[in-house]
């Protein structure tokens, strides 16, 4: 189905919600600004109770917004969700079917509710690999299997948006593979997958861009190669006379640190500038490695620093 | 809206709490046409001799007591200072028919009272009251004790109704279903007409189905009686009014499942309702006329009479009446209508704004 990439999949704005409950108040959301661009796997990181679930909920129309706008494929939600429910097939946390019913008689019923043709079931099981077990309780289902059925279950739109919320919960590596290829694989069909999850190497390796939220809010977005970037790469020397070394780096101005008897330089993206600087000073490099960050060590930084300004607001 | 009405209507069905639920009901019917089977059977010959062995006794007793006994009756008769006063002393003698155990039939003959239109206290009173306590279903025999099963069925459409939505709720797939259609009205009111679909053909099948069991046990032993006019009629508007009862029930079980979340919870609500009904009843006076068993056997019977004292002090004390009220059916309709209606709207916005997790 051919997508208006000039339109993101979806658009949320000053996105607010505030659980209430006998306790008091949680917040779930704190005005977010999503933009998940139409086509791709898009990352949506952040680590327990940022609020990814509570957005995709709102999203969905499970739950109210208490202030903000938000937009799947331009069309407002949940003002006018009918419109484009039947573009968006989403798993919110664990899959979630009538137990005693079995798994084929779960789909067919969510097939007539959207008319489907019934053959659309079979189709669908059948690409999940779920035929043979299509007739059993879905209570009897392992793990893996229930979320193979909810993967149908989105199928069964055949949707231009597919929302995965932490779809990989309680799966074995070859599950997970399994599931990364689904996405990978859907995404290459054109689609929009947007994927929550706080397993950040599962989503480096699938997603083209990525949303980090913490506490409800937004603190980074992009493409993935450019959220590793904006870290900056270091650059690993090591050098005979390290304590030598480290005073003509500090002199030079290179931000340096000691690590496991080799030295780091942070915010470099040149390794030459190091060993030139080095080598006019007549030390010579032994070893020289350019190291990345990982989406790992971004996520951990900024979610950290987002805690400890929490931390720093709560003490003020 | 009709597409997803029919796909509850295919979920209803494939409930397993539908089929154990249909199956209790088999099970009922059974009973109940065991229990008709009991009842049918005309008295034993030996039983018929115990009666008039017993009955001569008496007889041979009061053939020398007998008339001191009618003297002191009168004498104590003239002694009260109520000039209208009957002590019935010209009723005293023993009759065969009294020792006979009865015969129940099928179709209950009519209670003689309620030709005369006199009341046993002598006092005038309403015919409309009258014929409320002389219908039908008041009287003795097979065709009477049918309506008793009316709560159970009713009862039973409720627990289905319940858990259709509660399972919904419990299981969280109430979510999925609504990232499929996620306008609330919508899935809220086929929710509810699949629920009052259903209870209709379950209350009038399991009724039919006890009917036809009691006529056959009464029918095997020949004790059927004559049918009185209009019975046919009779029995139809019965049944039509209990498919009614049986969809306003199983709306009222939508509505608290949705509200309470619970199948426990709006079980035990109910139950407690109920229970709280009977075991205040009698001291409710005037309230009666609020209650929803009241209303709901106004309903099903064509008017109920609920009774209160009316007490005035005199000079030996407090001397009480005990007075008859009537609830007509229409406002035992009305009541089911308004209870059902309250609940189901509350229900629906309740639902219609509160956040699925
Ligand atoms: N139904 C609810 N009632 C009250 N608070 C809630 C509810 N659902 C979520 N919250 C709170 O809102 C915040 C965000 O929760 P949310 O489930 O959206 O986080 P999440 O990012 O999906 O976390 P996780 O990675 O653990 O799934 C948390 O503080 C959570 O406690
Ligand atoms: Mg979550």
């Amino acid at each position: 189905m051919p997508l208006d990439d000039d339109v993101p999949a979806i658009e949320t704005a000053g996105l607010r919600k505030v659980y209430r409950t006998r306790r008091g108040r949680t917040v779930g959301v704190e005005n977010l600004d999503l933009v998940v661009p139409a086509g791709g796997v898009h990352g949506f990181l952040g680590p327990n109770g940022s609020g990814k679930t509570t957005t995709i909920r709102m999203l969905l129309g499970l739950v109210r917004a208490d202030a903000g706008t938000m937009r799947i494929f331009g069309t407002p939600v949940p003002e006018r969700l009918d419109e484009v429910v039947g573009r968006v097939g989403a798993i919110v946390e664990s899959p979630k079917f009538f137990p005693a019913f079995s798994g084929r008689r779960n789909l067919d019923l969510l097939a007539q509710a959207i008319d489907a043709p019934s053959t659309r079931v079979g189709e669908v099981l059948e690409h999940v690999g779920l035929t043979d077990r299509a007739r059993d309780r879905y209570r009897t289902y392992s793990l893996g299997m229930k979320q193979r059925l909810a993967v149908a279950a989105t199928l069964l739109k055949d949707p231009d948006l597919l929302i995965f919320d932490e779809p990989t919960n309680g799966l074995d590596p070859a599950g997970i593979r399994e599931i990364r290829e689904t996405m990978r694989s859907l995404a290459d069909q054109g689609r929009t997958v947007l994927v929550s999850s706080h397993i950040l190497a599962e989503v480096e390796q699938v997603a083209d861009t990525v949303s980090i939220v913490a506490r409800g809010r937004l603190l980074a977005s992009g493409r993935v190669a450019d959220i590793v970037g904006a870290g900056g790469a270091s650059v690993r020397v090591r050098v005979g006379d390290a304590e030598a070394a480290r005073k003509v780096l500090d002199a030079a101005g290179f931000a340096v640190r000691a690590d496991h008897g080799s030295l780091v330089v942070d915010g470099v993206a040149d390794p030459a500038v190091v060993s030139r600087a080095l080598g006019v000073q007549g030390l010579w490099v032994s070893e020289l490695v350019q190291e990345h960050q990982g989406l790992e060590q971004v996520f951990l930084g900024l979610t950290e620093g987002e805690s400890a300004r929490a931390t720093a607001g709560a003490a003020a | 809206m009709s597409r997803l009405l029919r796909v509850e209507l295919r979920r209803y069905r494939a409930r397993r709490v539908a089929l154990w639920v249909g199956i209790g009901l088999v099970g009922v019917v059974v009973l109940s046409t065991v229990v008709a089977g009991f009842d049918a059977r005309p008295p034993s010959a030996a039983a018929i001799r115990q009666a008039r062995v017993s009955y001569q006794q008496q007889a041979a007793q009061w053939a020398t007591d007998g008339d001191q006994i009618v003297s002191d009756c009168l004498a104590s008769q003239q002694a009260d200072p109520n000039p209208d006063a009957d002590h019935g002393c010209d009723q005293l003698a023993p009759t065969l028919d009294q020792f006979l155990p009865a015969v129940q039939h099928f179709f209950p003959p009519a209670d003689p009272s309620s030709v005369t239109g006199a009341s046993a206290d002598g006092g005038s009173v309403d015919p409309a009251i009258r014929q409320v306590d002389t219908s039908m279903w008041r009287r003795f025999g097979g065709l009477a004790a049918l309506d008793d099963l009316a709560p159970v069925f009713l009862f039973a459409v409720f627990l289905v109704a319940v858990s259709f939505v509660t399972a919904e709720l419990a299981s969280g797939a109430i979510g999925l279903w609504l990232t499929f259609v996620p306008g609330r009205t919508r899935v809220f009111w086929s929710k509810a007409g699949a629920a009052a679909t259903w209870a209709v053909p379950l209350v009038v099948v399991a009724f039919a189905l006890a009917a036809a069991g009691s006529y056959a046990a009464y029918a095997v032993v020949g004790t059927v009686g004559s049918a009185p006019d209009g019975v046919v009629g009779d029995i139809a508007a019965f049944t039509g009014r209990l498919a009614v009862a049986g969809a306003a029930v199983a709306l009222a079980g939508v509505a608290l499942g949705m509200l309470l979340r619970h199948a426990a919870a709006a079980i035990g609500v109910a139950a407690a309702w109920l229970g709280a009904e009977t075991i205040f009843r009698w001291g409710m006076g005037d309230l009666q006329r609020w209650l929803f068993s009241v209303n709901l056997s106004a309903w099903l019977h064509g008017g109920e009479v609920y009774t209160t004292d009316r007490c005035v002090p005199s000079d030996t004390g407090m001397s009480c009446t005990t007075v008859e009220h009537l609830v007509t059916p229409v406002q035992g309709g009305l009541f089911l209508l308004g209870v059902t209606a309250v609940l189901s709207l509350a229900a629906y916005l309740v639902f219609r704004r509160r956040d699925v997790a």
